[in-house]
């Protein structure tokens, strides 16, 4: 009987042993992919903030005179109508 | 029995060991302890600053501060020539900062994400990158003095100063987050360990009342008009005249808000809600609505202008000392007759001019939510002199800042509503909060402000400024040039000039008002202020697609 409860106790004492291991290895690796998860979140938000930079570039004015003066743009390409009503009123 | 033994001496020396250790960790060298503890703070993205149409004005960017740890640096010569190459920098700039006797020494400040992944390419020992958050403005000052700019506080946190990024720091701000978690020498959190998270919360982004390219319109005509008349000082806005929603501000000279360390304090008061200037002509429109509101004077009234008009020691006369004799009160208003406002304060009386003056809000702020505001100055009814409430007909004696003048003006001409005017229109966060306009008291009955509007229109009309306008289009407006008091006198070679105006003059799409201090090639507000308004107006005109009222 002693036997028996001597085998039974080794037995709990493994599968516990084994237990604490399984436990502890994944929580290493789920805390190894929380961490590269956050560093790629983080990453992510980096990528995010430039992207958005660059599109209020190129949304900006200084954007647009730039392309102005590459493409020629001049005052005459204004409207007229303001200084001259007939064009506003159609009756040229 | 021995094998027994042996195990356990080994046991004992192990946990020997390990007690030993934790003495050295714990009690020797308690600082250790935090290689264990890792507590950081998640710093909250700073809310981003929009123009009326979700166009962006302020944002944010991460830049880098790039650090060397000297006594790690193995090549020294290869990290010299290669940053000095990718940073655009100076070879002896850098290689002065390689001291083997220090730990740490900063290099630069504002590397770009480009430049960092270049230089982590090169796999040089012994430097290193800090994330730096900044402010970046896609054109550049354009709004410089609405946006105000982000500096740093004593403890080097980031707050901002002046315009919104002042008035609304702590919408902006955000709330930090917080991680407290237990490592591993690799720096890895350990699951099984302290794990604490507390999420930062990001500041709201603020969509302004901003018109971005009537804001682009101002500042380029303003800064135009500046040079051609060489004023020291400028400053335009311009408004919805019914909401007070400002669509442009822009005052001169103004500051880079990425390099606001460059620039003296001065720089960053915005002359539109902070200086005090005497409003001259401008301010007759005023006292003409309080005259016809109370009832004791007509646009068609009539009175004899027949020469300068004494009041105690002082004599009043007109700018160019000429005289109409028998003319009606929308005339004195169209040739800006000092005579013909004195007549009009006479009618209402002193008490009544005083009330009225506090009523359409000067001598307390606007409440604009904009930092920096001054409530402006008036006098206590009780130093008033017989001159003081002459002079303040015709907008001499008596100081205002320009945002109180247009406030008073809107009034005059939106059917009588005294609003408050405002920069922010609504406040994204977890939730959107919309900012409706805020009514404050009504200061002239309707019927009123649509005869004010024809006097205005009128002055236009037939007034020095009628060829700056265009053609079949309806303004309204007044000009104003105040001299500038010096020490108890005023100098009649300094003057402020300035304009104030609306269109169309039916249902008023927007107000504007221009100040330039000190011009020097002319000094009336007629030569000086008033093109600028009407060069505005002109873009305005074709930007709202307003149509012409009449031929």
């Amino acid at each position: 009987m002693k036997n028996i409860y001597q085998d039974i106790l080794v037995g709990i004492f493994l599968l516990a042993l084994f237990g604490n291991i399984t436990i502890f290895i994944s929580s290493m690796k789920i805390s190894s992919e929380i961490h590269t998860f956050e560093q790629q979140t983080f990453t992510l938000k980096q990528d995010n903030i430039q992207l958005e930079k660059e599109m209020a570039d190129s949304e900006s004015f200084a954007h647009t005179k730039e392309y102005k003066e590459k493409w020629g743009f001049q005052s005459a390409t204004k409207p007229i109508y303001v200084g001259e009503l007939q064009y506003a009123l159609n009756k040229k | 029995m021995t094998k027994l033994r042996l195990l356990l001496m080994g046991f004992l020396a192990v946990f020997a060991l390990i007690i030993v250790r934790l003495f050295f960790i714990q009690v020797l060298f308690p600082d250790a302890q935090q290689d264990y503890l890792s507590t950081r703070k998640l710093i909250p993205q700073r809310g981003r600053l929009f123009d009326r149409n979700g166009q962006p004005l302020v944002m944010n960017q991460l830049l880098y501060r790039l650090f060397f740890e000297p006594k790690l640096i193995k090549d020294a010569e290869k990290t010299t020539y290669s940053l000095a190459k990718l940073l655009d920098l100076e070879e002896a700039s850098i290689s002065s900062k390689i001291n083997p006797s220090k730990n740490w020494v900063a290099v630069t400040t504002g590397v770009t994400k480009k430049q960092k992944d270049a230089i982590t390419k090169l796999n040089l020992s012994g430097i290193g990158f800090d994330d730096m958050w900044n402010r970046y403005y896609p054109d550049a000052s354009l709004a410089a003095h609405l946006s105000g700019f982000v500096g740093k506080n004593d403890e080097g946190t980031d707050v901002g100063r002046s315009g919104v990024e002042g008035f609304y720091d702590k919408d902006l701000s955000g709330l930090p987050g917080l991680i407290r978690s237990d490592i591993d020498l690799q720096g890895k959190p350990i699951f099984l360990g302290t794990q604490e998270r507390i999420d930062a919360e990001d500041g709201r982004d603020l969509y302004l009342t901003i018109d971005k390219s009537v804001q682009k319109i101002v500042k380029d005509k303003l800064v135009l008009g500046m040079q051609k008349y060489e004023a020291k000082e400028g400053c335009a806005i311009i408004a919805d005249p019914n909401t007070l929603e400002i669509l442009a501000l822009s005052c001169l000279p103004d500051y880079d808000p990425t390099t606001y360390y460059d620039f003296s304090n001065s720089a960053f008061r915005d002359t539109a809600i902070s200086d005090l200037y005497e409003p001259g002509s401008t301010f007759k429109p005023i006292v003409m609505a309080a005259g016809i509101e109370k009832g004791v004077i007509k646009p068609d009234t009539k009175f004899n202008e027949d020469g300068p008009v004494k009041i105690g020691e002082y004599t009043i006369q007109t700018w160019n000392n000429q005289y109409e004799g028998n003319i009606t009160l929308t005339r004195a208003l169209e040739k800006s007759s000092n005579v013909g406002m004195v007549f009009v304060g006479s009618k209402i009386g002193n008490d009544s001019l005083y009330n009225a003056i506090q009523t359409f809000g000067f001598g307390s702020s606007t409440g604009i939510d904009l930092e920096g505001e001054v409530p402006g100055y008036l006098k206590k009814k009780n130093d008033w002199y017989p001159i003081d409430y002459a002079t303040a007909t015709f907008g001499q004696g008596i100081v205002v800042t320009p945002i109180q003048m247009l406030r008073a003006f809107a009034a005059v001409i939106n059917g009588g509503k005294l609003m408050r005017p405002y920069v922010v229109k609504e406040l994204h966060g977890a939730e959107i909060q919309k900012v409706d306009p805020q009514f404050i008291r009504r200061v002239i009955s309707e019927k009123t402000s649509d005869e004010m509007k024809k006097m205005l229109l009128s002055t236009i009309e037939n007034g020095e400024t009628k060829y700056l306008k265009p053609s079949g289009y309806q303004i309204g407006g007044k000009t104003g040039t105040a001299q500038i008091a010096l020490q108890g006198h005023y100098d009649a070679t300094k003057t402020i000039a300035s304009f104030i105006g609306f269109s169309p003059i039916k249902h008023p799409q927007f107000i504007g008002l221009v100040v330039l201090k000190e011009p020097k090639s002319s000094q009336w507000g007629s030569e000086t202020a008033a093109p600028v308004f009407f060069e505005i107006a002109k873009e305005l005109i074709v930007y709202y697609n307003i149509a012409p009222e009449q031929l």
